[in-house]
């Protein structure tokens, strides 16, 4: 059995460390359940010593509980580097950094990622024998060891970040990082929702939320901690435990506690602190009660007997101890603005939240006058979330699920199915297009064709150069009478006579035809072969006895056409085609203070964008600082582009609308993270992949209600009727920009929706069809 | 013009929000019209950049060897009667063009006609509808008092009968009169409409706090508030457009204004409109109105009065005077004063219908003209609106001292 490695810069026993206790218990009890486990680790003894310095030796050792660990020799760093780019990185404000953007220069975030704690090795023993380890897991997210080595063993890394929002964590080299790594484990929610603000969707099919256990106390210790008597005697009392310091906003509880006493002089509630920092914060006369470092067993006695426990820091990724106050049915109050325990208190509904000084103040009234049950209501909450995420043993279970899945191998992709003779399902188009969403979903097909065994290649009668290494020019000859056939169709080809002769299996995919009257004025020859691929509908009908549609609103023009009881099979959204950095240099543009409003989709008469534009310009009387980004292609010779420019220049709006065209994956994502409004005016669409797009980035749609749009929104969308008051259109698309309770709203229920067009999804949809299609009657 | 399956959102009360915040903008003179620009001149504009473009760049480079000039002169002459071609091509698209816009000209101009002919013609429908209207109601009137001598039940005097019915003359004439002048009830919809967000914010139209609008002539606003789900009922005495508002099945009483009011219980209503009526009345009944009005209304509720604003010269001066039955224009200040008066509090004032711009004189930065403009094109109609107080106000007008809330 090959080992499995756990990759960490400080390992021991005795490490008081959140990352370093999370990576014992996971060695230890991995080993416990019979895996082979190794710990990759430095010889520096723990984070608060001199990292030039071997303290312990290099070599292998091996633990009581079953696992070996490998220390290696750090490298002493040299220059002054690390210490200036250090010192920056710590100093920056939370306002000055940006998702995608570098808060330092390039030169220097190389040296800090290359230096910041360096063993050499280390990394060259994890380079050289990869092939040896059955994979690894890389804690946590920062530090020399973790940066340099996921990249060099990607598809077998996991990593398990211990992610805070600090400037660090938007270093290039770390996105990258996750970027790369095979999958990412995170403590709680939170630290995902945290994970995802920063480094987008694409890291949502490959991360799992694992939890992080918390021991459960000896229960002698605590026994005796509970007959010691506290110097605040039997008053009720609010607990704190942890360092002391303004980087975990001691002071801001300390005042906000103050400021409580003052407005209710009768209370007999306590403040209580416990845990290390220099100052000695007892005071208010004798209302607030500062105890230092205290034992495990006094800290247990002070949750049980507390009414809440504070949790006010706004960088914490995990927060055990607010799994031990709820492991003990203790409510807690957590700030706000940290998004990993807010998170997580939110979902569970274990306690509350509060941000400023006044907030706290006035969650320290309530708690001082809630009757007891409602306390316990709050506790036990936090106890049913302990009882799962921070139990050890379903902690565990949830490793070995994603770890040691058995359905994987070691390169993460699905077995391939055999099948006794290679049968092949060809797909024909009239075109295959760079970014085009039809060729996109012809392309994902054409990969779950291959994994389910079946030799699959795409034809197309017009090929995009940029493409041309995925599918071949279309020629009759490249069909066998027996293959299968999926013909896609969207407007007239000369490929649809061949598909209506072909003798085989086959079936059609309708992506909807754009109705003619959109292109009369603008291009007539397209206007005739959308005319056309409307008119060969009737004969398609007659000789495709197996048809889909993208959307119901496509099925129910291929029944009106006549085609046999059509089905529904969605275009395929995959957020992992998002998993990588976003431009960085799009993502500084855009992120310069300006509400960007954002539409993805070909620069088309059906899309409307000139409406858009009209609404836009009335936008701007509300939020003068607008910008809108159309992004898609659009041929600068055409016609309705030359329009849409002249529209943009007539209303004076060159400076704020941006004609972006065509872009790739990491610009579109750009486009995406930092929009704050996705604004439709589109006036036909057979499923609208741009929608699901915005939905998946957080991004709230504002649309036209036409054709399949409603459809593909879902329930819980806002959508508009009509047009014609452009104030009043625009005056909505702004409230839906500005109001924080409106975009949650919207946002909540675009996370359910967007998951109906999955890859898992649609598999399972595409497998049925494929059935169908070579079901020996069709 | 908003919709949404989300039950989290009240699509209702976002759209009064969206609409609120448009006038409160519009109002602050804060937004600007959105013209659409045309495909016709956006393809001049092409046409004449494009010949610009090839002119420019038809010229040799000068940099290009002497040799090459030969190899290129023949593609340059092709240049340039392409050039040519294109020109004349958009000389043709101009001649087009102006004949198109003839065209549309003239058809909008025989459009306008025909709508004016339309409306000329609804207008006399709509007079002998009223003419019928009341002829039936005098016929069933007069067998009606037949009936009563021939069965000789003692009832009214005839003579007191006969004045009603000719009182009722008049409704008639006033109901032709206001289908010519008034303007028509999609018009008179849309500019209604600015009051809606004041029904919203009151909760008004509900069954408990229903809307009395009195004098409600055509019903515009009983239709518009109907459409937004507002329990609601008008008062008038013309009988014809009683019987309009009757067809399009709106609530409505015949009754005298006061009279009806009086017939109320206390705090009865959530909101009373009049949209031009207090022009009608002599100061004496227009004070006794506010006071019953005062007294019907629920604590917090509104009142709404519009009126022609005669600080435009040309309604107090000349259109004020169209209506044979305004007794005199009534400025602004007035009745913001009569409505305090009453005992209402938190008034506040809208300034309406502006005349269109293209009546407007002189430059546009000139202090005479502006001054003009703001005597001769300012807002021809104002709104005073309201609030019967939520604790005891004891307004001269209103003489319960009983307390509100």
């Amino acid at each position: 059995m090959k080992p499995f490695a756990i990759v960490i810069p400080w390992f021991g026993r005795d490490l008081r460390g959140g990352a370093e206790m999370h990576a014992w218990q996971i060695a230890s009890r991995l080993a416990a359940r019979g895996r082979v486990v190794e710990v990759l680790t430095t010889c520096c003894r723990a984070a608060q010593d001199d990292w030039n310095v071997n303290h312990l030796p290099e070599g292998v050792t091996r633990e009581p509980e079953g696992f070996s660990v490998r220390r290696f020799r750090v490298d002493k760093k040299r220059g002054k580097v690390l210490g200036r780019v250090g010192s920056r990185l710590g100093s920056l404000p939370k306002t000055a950094l940006k998702p995608g953007v570098s808060p330092v220069d390039a030169a220097d975030t190389a040296a800090f990622c290359r230096d910041f704690m360096k063993s050499r090795a280390l990394l060259r023993h994890v380079a050289r024998n990869a092939d040896s380890y059955h994979s690894f897991l890389f804690i946590p997210y920062l530090y020399g060891p973790i940066i340099n080595g996921v990249p060099l063993v990607a598809d077998k890394a996991w990593l398990l970040p211990c992610l805070h929002d600090e400037a660090y964590a938007y270093l290039p080299q770390v996105a990258a990082m996750f970027h790369q790594a095979r999958g990412i484990l995170f403590l709680s929610e939170g630290e995902f929702e945290v994970a995802v603000r920063l480094y987008g969707p694409g890291i949502v099919p490959k991360s799992v939320v694992v939890g992080g256990g918390v021991e459960i106390p000896d229960a002698a210790a605590v026994a005796v901690s509970a007959r010691r008597a506290f110097p605040f005697g039997g008053d009720p009392y609010l607990l704190c435990v942890g360092r002391k310091c303004p980087g975990k906003n001691t002071p801001l509880i300390v005042e906000a506690f103050q400021a409580f006493k003052k407005s209710h002089p009768g209370s007999k509630l306590k403040l209580v602190l416990a845990g290390p920092g220099s100052a000695d914060l007892n005071g208010l006369d004798g209302q607030v009660f500062d105890l230092g470092v205290v034992t495990e067993g006094d800290k247990l006695a002070l949750l049980d007997g507390c009414r809440a426990l504070l949790q006010p820091s706004e960088n914490e990724s995990f927060s055990r101890v607010i799994r031990e106050a709820w492991f003990r049915a203790k409510p807690v109050v957590v700030h706000r603005d940290c998004l990993a325990t807010a998170t997580t208190v939110r979902s569970c509904n274990g306690g509350w939240l509060a941000a400023a000084v006044v907030e706290w103040s006035e969650v320290f009234g309530k708690l001082d006058q809630m009757p007891p049950a409602a306390l316990e209501a709050k506790g036990a909450a936090g106890q049913r979330y302990a009882r799962d995420m921070a139990d050890w043993n379903h902690v565990m279970d949830r490793y070995e699920a994603v770890l040691f899945a058995p359905s994987t191998d070691s390169s993460g992709s699905p077995r391939r199915r055999s099948l006794p003779a290679k049968q092949a399902i060809h797909q024909i188009l009239p075109a295959l297009a760079y970014g085009d969403a039809i060729s996109n979903h012809a392309r994902w097909i054409r990969r779950q064709l291959q994994q389910m065994g079946f030799e699959s290649v795409i034809l197309a009668h017009h090929v995009d150069p940029r493409v041309a290494a995925e599918c071949r020019v279309f020629s009759p000859e490249c069909i066998k009478a027996t293959d299968g056939v999926i013909y896609h169709h969207s407007i007239g080809s000369e490929v649809t006579p061949h598909v209506v002769a072909h003798p085989g299996p086959k079936c059609l995919i309708y992506h909807n035809i754009t109705p003619a009257e959109f292109y009369e004025l603008f291009r007539p020859e397209i206007a005739r072969l959308l005319r056309q691929g409307r008119e060969a509908l009737r004969l398609l009908a007659d000789n495709f006895p197996i048809s889909v549609g993208d959307s119901e609103y496509n099925a129910s023009e291929l029944r009106e056409a006549g085609f046999a009881a059509p089905g529904i099979l969605p275009i395929c959204v995959d957020p992992s085609l998002w998993n990588l950095p976003p431009d960085a240099r799009l993502m500084d543009r855009l992120q310069r203070g300006q509400t960007n409003l954002l539409f993805v989709g070909r620069l088309s008469p059906s899309k409307k964008q000139d409406d858009l534009l009209l609404a836009f310009k009335a936008y701007l009387d509300l939020d003068p600082k607008a910008e809108l980004h159309l992004v898609g292609s659009g041929g600068e010779n055409d016609p309705y582009v030359a329009y849409l420019r002249y529209v943009a220049r007539t209303l004076g709006l060159r400076e704020r609308v941006d004609f972006a065209g065509l872009v790739n994956e990491a610009q579109l994502a750009a486009y995406y993270r930092t929009a704050r409004l996705f604004w439709s005016m589109s006036e036909h669409e057979g499923f609208c992949v741009p929608l699901v797009e915005a939905m998946w980035h957080d991004v709230p749609v504002f649309a036209y209600k036409s054709s399949a749009v409603a459809e593909t929104l879902g329930a819980g969308a806002l959508l508009f009727t009509q047009k014609e008051n452009v104030s009043e259109v625009a005056a909505a698309a702004w409230f839906l920009a500005e109001d924080a309770a409106l975009r949650a709203k919207v946002i909540a229920a675009q996370r359910q929706r967007r998951l109906f067009c999955s890859p898992a999804a649609v598999a399972v949809e595409l497998k049925q069809l494929v059935t169908r299609v070579l079901a020996p009657s069709s | 013009m908003l919709e949404s399956t989300n039950p989290e959102i009240d699509v209702r009360e976002l759209m009064a929000k969206v609409r609120a915040e448009v006038q409160r903008r519009q109002a602050a003179g804060a937004l600007s019209p959105v013209p659409r620009p045309s495909l016709l001149d956006s393809l001049e504009s092409q046409v004449a950049e494009a010949i610009r473009e090839a002119r420019q760049k038809h010229k040799v480079d000068p940099r290009v060897p002497k040799f090459v000039h030969g190899l290129v002169r023949d593609q340059g002459a092709v240049n340039i009667r392409l050039i040519h071609v294109v020109e004349r091509l958009a000389e043709q698209l101009v001649v087009l063009r102006a004949g198109q816009m003839k065209m549309e000209s003239e058809m909008l101009q025989q459009r306008q006609a025909d709508q004016m002919q339309r409306q000329a013609s609804q207008n006399e429908i709509a007079t002998l509808m009223g003419e019928i209207s009341l002829q039936r109601q005098v016929m069933t009137r007069l067998l009606d008092e037949l009936k009563l001598q021939h069965a000789g039940t003692a009832g009214a005097p005839l003579a007191a009968r006969a004045s009603e019915i000719q009182r009722h003359c008049l409704d008639a004439f006033y109901s032709a009169f206001e289908s010519r002048y008034r303007g028509s009830r999609e018009e008179i919809k849309k500019r209604l409409r600015v009051y809606l967000p004041y029904v919203t914010q009151t909760d008004a139209g509900t069954v408990a706090k229903p809307i009395l609008d009195l004098g409600c002539g055509r019903g515009e606003w009983l239709e518009l508030l109907k459409e937004n789900g507002c329990a609601a009922r008008g008062v008038d005495m013309n009988i014809p457009a009683l019987a309009a508002c009757n067809e399009l099945g709106l609530q409505v009483i015949e009754s005298d204004a006061i009279a009806y009011l009086r017939s109320l219980p206390d705090r009865s209503v959530g909101m009373v409109t009049g949209f031009h009526i207090i022009e009608h009345l002599p100061l004496p009944l227009l004070l006794e109105l506010m006071s019953e009005v005062y007294r019907v209304l629920q604590a917090g509720g509104l009142v709404v009065l519009e009126s022609p604003n005669p600080a435009n010269i040309r309604v107090g001066a000349c259109s004020f005077y169209l209506d044979p039955t305004h007794r005199r224009p009534l400025p602004s200040g007035l009745t913001e004063f009569i409505v305090e008066y009453a005992g209402f509090r938190d008034l506040q004032a809208l300034f309406l219908q502006p005349v269109e711009e293209s009546s407007h004189v002189g430059p546009a930065d000139s202090p005479v003209a502006q001054r003009f403009n703001e005597c001769f094109s300012g807002p021809q109609d104002y709104a005073v609106i309201g609030t019967k107080p939520v604790t005891v106000a004891v307004g001269r007008g209103a003489d319960q001292t009983q307390a509100d809330a």
